[in-house]
């Protein structure tokens, strides 16, 4: 299963939903895929679409697909990037009034550049063209932040 | 914010978020009060008027001693009224921008106490003042 998620911005992001049915209709995506659409209004018989759901059902559709396509929003690119998979995003762009603004694509530039995901802002066939020979790089972010505030409090040192 | 319900865990925590955040869920790790939805008013001056008004009704219920945020929505109203009140503020600019400030980060950054980053990138961004200790991911 390809799992696809929008997110819950209020913002249209009909651009990344019609990239998918593009290569479901012609097959180069065989596998049957779920997507989450959020606010963007969209119909399709290729796949399923879900408008919002509970973080628990979207965890879990995360664990289980095999490749994730998503809006370049932190949540959903932390939380695949944890579970280990493969992970396409798409950054949402103030040019197609995706965003109010193209700051998504920052952090689709940053993690694609690490080697965490593959960038299908501009075209979501060469991304996926480039799977079979994409291994992502394993969750290893310096996570210290909650230590440090902790150890301010504990020691008065603000 | 949810990557900080250890620290909600370990001290007596408030958390104000926005009403349509539907992930947010910190039953059991502190008291959560939704805020108004200041987006409706296309005013901005009354918009940030309000909403200084409303923290300002918010501080007083808690007297917080410390504030965290990682930004956006009411959070600069609410640093401006922790400032005139002596919290301490610690601001985690945002992990989803990289290489550019926000406007949130902009302004708080010239009054808060400490200011933390999520990414090496934006040491240089924001100069001196900014720490970096990793990711809340």
């Amino acid at each position: 299963m390809i799992f696809a998620t929008l997110g819950t911005q209020k913002f249209q992001f009909l651009r990344m939903l019609k990239m998918i049915d593009e290569l479901v209709s012609d097959g180069t995506i065989e596998e049957p895929v779920v997507a989450q659409i959020g606010y963007t209004d969209y119909k399709t018989d290729n796949y399923k679409c879900l408008s919002i759901i509970p973080e628990q059902e979207f965890q879990k559709y995360v664990a289980e697909a095999s490749v994730i396509i998503t809006h370049s929003g932190s949540g959903a690119l932390f939380s695949s990037i944890k579970q280990g998979k493969k992970i396409i995003a798409v950054a949402r762009l103030k040019k197609y009034n995706e965003m109010v603004d193209d700051h998504q694509t920052e952090l689709v530039k940053k993690l694609t550049s690490e080697g965490y995901i593959i960038d299908g802002t501009a075209s979501l066939r060469e991304a996926w063209n480039q799977l079979d020979s994409f291994t992502p790089r394993k969750y290893d972010f310096l996570n210290t932040i909650v230590e440090v505030i902790s150890n301010w409090i504990d020691n008065d040192l603000i | 914010m949810m990557e900080l319900k250890t620290l909600m865990a370990k001290y007596n925590s408030f958390v104000l978020t926005e009403k349509q955040n539907a992930d947010a869920d910190f039953s059991g790790f502190a008291k959560t009060k939704s805020m108004y939805n200041y987006m409706v008013m296309k005013h901005k001056k009354l918009r940030f008027l309000k909403a200084l008004w409303d923290c300002n009704k918010y501080w007083h219920e808690v007297k917080p001693k410390y504030i965290i945020s990682t930004g956006a929505a009411f959070s600069l109203p609410m640093y401006i009224v922790g400032k005139l009140h002596r919290s301490k503020l610690i601001y985690i600019e945002t992990r989803a921008k990289v290489y550019t400030p926000t406007r949130t980060g902009k302004q708080v950054s010239k009054f808060c106490d400490k200011l933390i980053v999520q990414w090496p990138e934006m040491l240089e961004v924001y100069g001196s003042k900014a720490e970096y200790y990793g990711i809340l991911a």
